[in-house]
């Protein structure tokens, strides 16, 4: 009998979107599934992953986790894989799930298969599609040998079900201790209350067609209008018109939302590694040959600086 | 501070990659260092800039795999270490990790300096695999360094909601995000140089690995096929006034695409 | 510059190959009033020789056929701008060629005779002079092979060669000629002993003239028509450094060391090698000639041990026997052309071979200038004998 063990990721106090969508898959696989829960001051999220499916929650909650760091991590998944007697580990393909999910795979002995895009679950075998060599290429995969599977999985492939919460079945997990080689100092968050990129189901994204620091302080309330995440591409944040944690791309933030507006944006191939897996992409851009053409589902010819205003007011036409 | 920087040669993923009955088409790839390595590499050639010490390089591969030790010696990396391997199909992080534990058993290093992933598999595994094999503390996907000293460094991760700040004792395995710098380029004399630097071939027999412990055999997950990704749907394109052009677009991205605003 | 077109369904003139000559040949074809004419590029235009050439100009050829041919070339070149109004940010900036032993010193005072005789600007310097010219240039007898000499040749220089690429495009298709890229001239039709017609993979046109100006990739058109010239495909590596404040003002080559070097208008030293020995269609860049070239220059130029190597690449050289080009009608088949066997030293011919080429078509007979350059002179013995001057190293 498979039983899945999923990596709960939180962020201000609520499951992030990825995590519910990793057990709202595994609901649709009918295989028994618990989570384990991370975190400081945490406890209370529980109840929600019980009422995505989650059988047992394995919970450590303690204020020396409220950072994500690698040793206790790793230890704090390791006891729960043994109490709960899962075979599979699956985790988001987030800077944490990348962190964690080798060391996780390399303690346990066993290989892993990460950043997958599509998963087919039959018992014990587990194959994957997982995109390589700058997305230009997609490989079909799976595990050779026996033991546990260790998985990474991209947000925005699988719908998450939105569930009422549920008493949970919850094991406290006993709180291991960090590296004593590796301390956290400090941890700079850049306060904002901006859509993130990997959590964006529409994202509006800026391009070196803006021409400058004004032009993206011009597109970037149609993305408030949306709702959406303020994305740029490479070229917009090397010049410094926006900070680098806005960028769009296989060196920034790889996105798959479901929807995408590309302003301004030629294409380069970085920026379509780290977007062309959105749901419908819609272009503005002056050159007709532009690539980011190629992956559009809508595309406009024209003019951004005609254009967003146009897309403003459409929008607020609508909304009212 | 002795520093290894492990890189990986792998084909230039800028030019185009043709696929054909499952397998990469080999014919016309042209095989470089893979990029985010480069970027290890110019991090650790800074560091001993800086503080001393020496840059090792080390790869696992086919005899033309020295080139791209020689083209790291070139950019300034002072010996490297030529495992020659000629059955890397197959082969799989974990088995690459397994070999580098091997070949890193009994040498000193302060340091590990990788790339946060290789280009062609981009699967981002290696590193911190290698890290747990030699029991050593990691930190991967670095931004910034500072604080370098021979037992310990401050690093700056990119996190997922902020910049992480930790401090590390040596020694250790890092994995380096490619804004960290831009890699330099060979000089004439780097170029000439790099001849007569070390470079060490090592057997897999002479360090213990054994045919189970290579290839497929040695590797927990196989590559069964490779594909190119499906290609978008032809889209629509509107050329003309973009009051009118815009206004078609989102009629259809309501109608069409079920977009909500 | 210019404009993409349906293939019509007839052209007089066929040209295939959309680099330097090819277009020349369009442009002074137009000029002859033969204006029904496409270029057919698989590619785009430049991506072959003319792209990955290092552009540099000179007349200073050891035989008299050779040295009248290039020497046209280049007073073509030199009007060139003004003809097609377009900046080819020509420079002339003088031509060295380096002798590392008495022999080489035996033979590039030859030349410069030679050269004087012809009217061609060309002399021999010694040691002193030449460090006079290039101060940065070691003479002393500590490298492997110390400089003994040079031809020094006023006339050489260096231009843009993509803007000569577009410039005759542009000129081209202004006075109507047409030009196909990512057009794949698949076979050549030949009914009764005459070109009849070339098959693409956008479709078939009828033509009663084809002329092949292919360079590397001569045999392979050839080979369509069931021709066999000897043409021997090689590659050959060059590499560009990063940009520096100028400081070198003439064209440097050694054949001893097998390289050459020249800096742009931009700064970047832009450097070439011999071909590479081994006969292959691949333009795929070396380790090897990085090390050898970095190894020879630093031999010559000590100054430059912290360049910075930015790129390399490398092109398709097709050699014949005597190290000269076939232009020539052949005989066999009826309105077939071959433009070809360019070598190391296609781009500084592109105006005279263009020239020539549109000269012969046009009156179905080589003038003069160019009769030299039959394709059945192997058979009859009468080479043009270039190999001392047109390459390095081999």
């Amino acid at each position: 009998m498979s039983k899945i063990l999923i990596v709960a990721e939180v962020k201000n106090g609520e499951i992030k979107k990825n995590t519910l969508e990793l057990l709202s898959f595994s609901k649709t696989q009918g295989i028994e599934t618990g989570v384990v829960l991370i975190g400081s001051e945490v406890t209370e999220l529980a109840d929600i992953l019980a009422g995505q499916g989650a059988s047992k929650v394995y919970l450590a909650d303690d204020s020396s986790l409220e950072i994500y760091n690698t040793e206790q991590y790793t230890a704090l998944v390791t006891d729960a894989l043994q109490q709960s007697e899962s075979n599979q580990v699956w985790l988001s393909s987030s800077e944490l799930g990348r962190d964690l999910c080798p060391r996780l795979a390399a303690r346990h002995g066993v290989g892993a298969l990460s950043d997958v895009t599509q998963l087919e679950v039959n018992g014990d075998q587990v194959t994957a599609q997982r995109p390589c060599m700058s997305t230009k290429i997609i490989q079909k995969c799976q595990f050779s040998k026996d033991g546990l599977r260790v998985i990474t999985i991209r947000s925005g492939f699988f719908n998450a079900e939105e569930t009422t919460p549920v008493s949970a079945n919850i094991v406290s997990l006993s709180i291991p201790a960090g590296h004593a080689k590796l301390k956290v100092k400090e941890v700079k968050v850049e306060v904002s209350d901006e859509v993130e990129l990997n959590e964006a189901s529409i994202i509006v994204s800026a391009g070196r067609g803006v021409g400058g620091a004004e032009g993206c302080d011009f597109v970037k309330p149609l993305a408030n209008d949306l709702g959406a995440a303020f994305g740029a591409s490479r070229a917009v944040c090397d010049a410094g018109w926006l900070p680098h944690k806005h960028q769009v791309g296989q060196t920034g933030t790889m996105v798959t939302p479901d929807f995408y507006f590309a302003m301004g944006i030629s294409g380069a191939i970085q920026h379509l590694a780290g977007m062309s897996g959105s749901k419908v992409i819609v272009a503005v851009n002056k050159d007709p040959d532009a690539p980011i053409f190629k992956v559009a589902d809508y595309g406009i010819v024209g003019d951004l600086f005609k254009a967003v205003p146009v897309f403003r007011e459409e929008v607020s036409k609508i909304k009212d | 501070m002795e520093i290894i920087v492990p890189i990986k040669q792998v084909p230039d993923v800028a030019l185009n990659i043709k696929v054909k009955d499952g397998a990469v088409i080999e014919e016309g790839l042209s095989y470089v260092i893979s990029s985010w390595d480069e970027t290890a590499l110019e991090a650790a050639l800074q560091i001993t800039e800086d503080i001393g010490g020496e840059v090792t390089l080390l790869t696992i591969g086919p005899e033309k795999a020295a080139e791209s030790l020689r083209k790291g010696l070139a950019m300034g990396a002072h010996k490297a270490i030529h495992v020659k391997y000629y059955d890397a199909k197959q082969t799989d992080s974990f088995a690459y990790a397994k070999i580098l534990q091997k070949v890193l058993e009994g040498r000193e290093y302060d340091l590990i300096l990788a790339g946060r992933q290789s280009q062609d598999t981009d699967a981002g595994l290696t590193a911190p695999m290698l890290a747990e094999f030699l029991d050593l503390p990691q930190v991967t996907n670095i931004i910034r360094f500072s604080n370098v000293s021979n037992q310990n460094m401050t690093l700056y991760r990119k996190g997922d909601h902020a910049t992480e700040v930790l401090e590390m004792e040596l020694p250790g395995v890092v994995t380096v995000h490619d804004t960290l710098n831009e890699p330099r380029l060979a000089s004439m004399r780097g170029i000439m140089m790099a001849k007569k630097k070390p470079l060490e071939e090592i057997e897999l027999e002479a360090i213990g690995i054994t045919s189970e412990m290579s290839g497929l055999e040695g590797s927990m997950t196989e590559v069964l096929h490779y594909d190119k990704p499906e290609s978008r749907k032809e889209g629509k394109n509107f050329e003309g006034d973009e009051k009118d052009t815009v206004k078609q677009a989102l009629d259809l991205l309501i109608s069409e695409a079920k977009f909500l605003v | 510059m210019w404009n993409n077109h349906e293939l019509k369904k007839n052209y007089d003139v066929v040209i295939i190959g959309g680099g330097a000559h090819g277009l020349a040949t369009a442009y002074y074809l137009a000029k002859l009033g033969i204006t029904n004419v496409a270029v057919m590029e698989q590619k785009f235009i430049g991506y072959g020789g003319s792209g990955r050439n290092t552009a540099i100009l000179r007349s200073n050829y050891r035989t008299e056929e050779g040295i009248k041919f290039y020497d046209q070339s280049l007073s073509l070149y030199e009007d060139l701008a003004g003809e097609l109004d377009f900046n080819l940010m020509f420079s002339r900036q003088g031509h060295f060629t380096l002798g590392h032993s008495t022999a080489a010193v035996s033979g590039l005072v030859t030349r410069a005779e030679n050269n004087k005789a012809l009217g061609v600007d060309s002399y021999f310097l010694d040691p002193l002079e030449i460090k006079k010219m290039l101060p940065e240039i070691d003479i002393s007898d500590h490298p492997r092979f110390p400089v003994h000499g040079a031809l020094y040749h006023p006339p050489g220089g260096i231009i843009r060669h993509d803007a000569v690429v577009w410039a005759y495009a542009r000129g081209a298709e202004r006075k109507g000629a047409q030009i196909h890229q990512l057009t794949e001239v698949q076979d050549i039709l030949v009914e009764n002993g005459k070109v009849s017609s070339v098959v693409t993979n956008r479709g078939t046109v009828s033509c009663n003239t084809v002329i092949s100006v292919v360079a590397g990739w001569s045999s392979e058109v050839c080979k369509k028509v069931n021709i066999k010239l000897p043409f021997v495909t090689h590659p050959l590596q060059a590499l560009v450094t990063q940009s520096y404040k100028p400081w070198l003002n003439h064209v440097v080559v050694s054949g001893t060391l097998h390289i050459y070097l020249s800096q742009t208008d931009r700064g970047e030293l832009v450097c070439g090698n011999g071909i590479d020995t081994y006969p292959h269609y691949g333009m795929r860049s070396t380790l090897g000639f990085l090390e050898s070239y970095a190894a020879h220059v630093l031999e010559l130029f000590p100054v430059l041990h912290n360049v910075a190597v930015q790129r390399q690449w490398a092109g398709l050289c097709d050699m014949t026997p005597d190290y000269s080009p076939i232009i020539s009608p052949i005989d066999e088949i009826n309105g077939f052309y071959v433009n070809g066997g360019w070598g190391t030293y296609g781009f500084k011919a592109s105006p005279a071979s263009g020239y020539n080429t549109a000269q012969m078509v046009a009156n179905g007979k080589a003038p003069k200038m160019i009769e030299p350059f039959r394709y059945n002179r192997f058979v009859e013995n009468r080479l043009v004998g270039e190999k001392a001057a047109a390459s390095v190293g081999s």
